[in-house]
């Protein structure tokens, strides 16, 4: 091995203007690569990211068909002008059983889901209208995703799975009323002391006042033509990923009769964008990459042509066939190790430039993108497409006749 | 058994479908510390019989037995180990690698045989050295004279002490006082036994310095 070595730097080092060829070839074509595949990543992980905070929730629910039928078994407000299942702003909504929570997790596209009671109160007091949201504490993941969790307490403390009486209240409701921890809040003439605050950001549905499931369905069953029987007027949805949400939502529809299915955000636009853009970016990379390896061949082959005699002159004097392979092998491996490191700390600088140049915090860009595993995957293929470019050019020299060269002379 | 029997060897080329015979029934036997000149004309296949002995090309019919190995029945693997351990060739145009030194070129037939490089270089140096070029061992060929380049060449051979030498025209492209000077570089490798030589001529070596001389014509070797 250390022969081949040898030789093969030998060679490189007097072939100076057919190595450099190589190496530009291979320094390019790994440049331009790793550039790209960092943007790419880059650019993949921050969509990515958005899509997965903003993009792969969604909420499903079936609408009240107001002057149609089918909705007679649906538990109605005994003041219907002010109250209801509702989401927003206007859509009044049917109540459909809470177990269908259990058949929707089971769709693979979806990642985590939990029923939602969401129902408008008119305070009987002053008359002002809010909203109740009755949530099941124990749906920690589903939950966190797609409402409320204790992250979002920014006063006080989240519920506790055995909480009763005590309600969370929506910050900007809070504001509004002069709400804080240890107040009460009138519902349905019960007074529920507020044990939190939670922050006011965007949510798949939002309510004013949050209460554990029990003390929910007990406050809105009092305001109903009938009790609640273990349902629901919303599921909140969080799909595996930012890519199956589309698929996510029109399986879930498929499970509710007239049901709908709203994202928070349009999710699905950016995800194939995302995969438009990923689809480019691989194909302009393949290009490149089999451009390089062609190049490199080329160079390789070219040598082996202009080498013919000398390898003749070895054989004759008695290298073996798979040394004058392992040669010319060797050499394009070293070729494009040399240039695909070099390349790949170019295509780093190139992309860090770019990042730079563009805005982007590359501080954030270090978090998402594994720079190490993917320089070594890349100066890993960059070798690898060496061997290959080597492969031909190395049988070619191998299967050289000294004979008939020498003869030729 | 001799260091060298060749059997009734025939060798034939083939162009475009016809079938040109070169020479056939080839029968010699060479001895250590023995020259044989084999002389011809051009075109008889001197070149192509060395060739042949030196694993280079195959026979068309008949065996070549060198040190009690069927040459003729050995892999191309084996043959080239062969000319790396026991045959050494001489070239009537020296076939030097340009871009390499005199001593790359000598060192060059010791790779891949697992000897460390410094013993190739120390090896390499000591035959460039007994030779007359230790001035010149980082020396492209280009930039040696004529004689200095075969001088190269024949260290290269010799560098790997071989049993037998097979020279093609070894001093046709030199001036008589660098063709002596050559010969007295082999002659006594030869007499001392250590090894055997073919040389193939058209007429310019001198059959005196021969221990037998042999000719080829029509396609036959004349003993």
């Amino acid at each position: 091995m250390s022969d081949l070595l040898t030789c093969a730097l030998r060679e490189l080092k007097k072939r100076k203007l057919r190595t450099l060829a190589g190496l530009s070839g291979f320094f390019l074509g790994c440049m331009l690569i790793t550039a790209m595949v960092l943007m790419l990543q880059y650019d993949l992980q921050a969509k990515n990211a958005l899509v997965n905070y903003m993009g792969n929730k969604f909420l499903a629910y079936a609408p009240m068909n107001l002057i149609g039928a089918g909705d007679d078994q649906t538990a109605r407000p005994l003041d219907p002008v002010n109250e209801g299942f509702f989401t927003e702003p206007t859509v009044v909504t049917r109540l459909l059983p809470a177990n269908l929570a259990a058949s929707i997790a089971k769709i693979p596209e979806v990642g985590v889901v939990t029923p939602f009671l969401l129902y408008r109160f008119k305070n009987s007091q002053d008359g002002h209208v809010f909203s109740i949201g009755g949530i099941r504490p124990a749906d920690v993941r589903a939950l966190q995703a797609t409402l409320i969790s204790r992250h979002d307490i920014i006063s006080g403390v989240f519920f506790q799975q055995n909480d009763r009486n005590v309600v969370i209240v929506d910050k900007s409701y809070a504001d509004m009323w002069n709400l804080k921890v240890g107040s009460v809040v009138n519902i349905g003439d019960t007074l529920f002391p507020v044990i939190g605050i939670a922050g006011s950001h965007a949510r798949t549905a939002r309510a004013d006042v949050y209460m554990n499931w029990p003390d929910a369905e007990a406050a809105i069953s009092r305001r109903l033509n009938r009790p609640l029987n273990n349902e629901a007027n919303l599921f909140l949805i969080e799909a595996a990923g930012a890519e199956t949400v589309a698929a996510a939502m029109r399986k879930v529809q498929t499970l509710i009769e007239q049901g709908i299915t709203n994202s928070v955000v349009c999710s699905i636009p950016v995800v194939k964008f995302m995969g438009m853009s990923q689809n480019a970016v691989s194909a302009v990379m393949l290009i490149v990459a089999v451009l390089a390896v062609l190049f490199a061949a080329n160079a390789q082959w070219s040598a082996a042509s202009e080498r013919t005699h000398e390898v003749a002159i070895l054989k004759a004097i008695g290298w073996r066939d798979r040394s004058i392979f392992a040669q010319f092998v060797i050499e394009s491996l070293l070729i494009s190790l040399v240039g695909g490191i070099s390349g790949a700390g170019a295509g780093y600088a190139m992309f860090r430039t770019i990042a730079q140049t563009l805005g982007a915090r590359i501080d954030a860009a270090y978090q998402v993108v594994d720079v190490p595993t993917t320089l070594a995957l890349l100066i890993f293929a960059t070798a690898l497409a060496g061997i290959i470019a080597g492969l031909v050019p190395a049988a070619r020299a191998a299967a050289t006749r000294p004979a008939e060269v020498l003869r030729d002379l | 058994m001799s260091l060298l029997q060749v059997e009734n060897v025939a060798k034939s080329f083939f162009q475009r479908g016809n079938e040109l015979k070169i020479f056939s029934d080839v029968s010699f036997t060479v001895e250590p510390g023995e020259l044989l000149l084999i002389s011809g004309r051009s075109g008889t296949g001197k070149s192509t019989l060395l060739n042949l002995l030196g694993g280079l090309e195959r026979v068309s019919a008949g065996r070549i037995v060198f040190n009690d190995r069927v040459i003729t029945d050995l892999s191309m693997s084996e043959l080239a180990e062969l000319r790396a351990n026991g045959i050494g060739m001489i070239f009537q145009n020296f076939n030097l690698i340009p871009g390499w030194s005199a001593l790359e070129n000598v060192e060059a037939v010791l790779m891949h045989r697992g000897i460390s490089q410094s013993e190739r270089l120390q090896r390499a140096t000591a035959i460039l050295t007994e030779l007359g070029l230790g001035d010149r061992l980082h020396n492209l060929p280009a930039e040696l004279s004529v004689g200095q380049q075969q001088r190269v060449a024949i260290a290269r051979t010799l560098v790997n002490d071989p049993a037998m030498i097979l020279a093609d025209e070894p001093t046709g492209d030199v001036d008589p006082e660098t063709a002596d000077e050559i010969l007295h570089l082999l002659l006594p490798r030869i007499k001392s036994g250590r090894t055997a030589m073919i040389v193939a001529s058209h007429g310019l070596f001198n059959p005196a310095l021969a221990t037998r001389t042999a000719s080829l014509k029509d396609g036959k070797l004349h003993l």
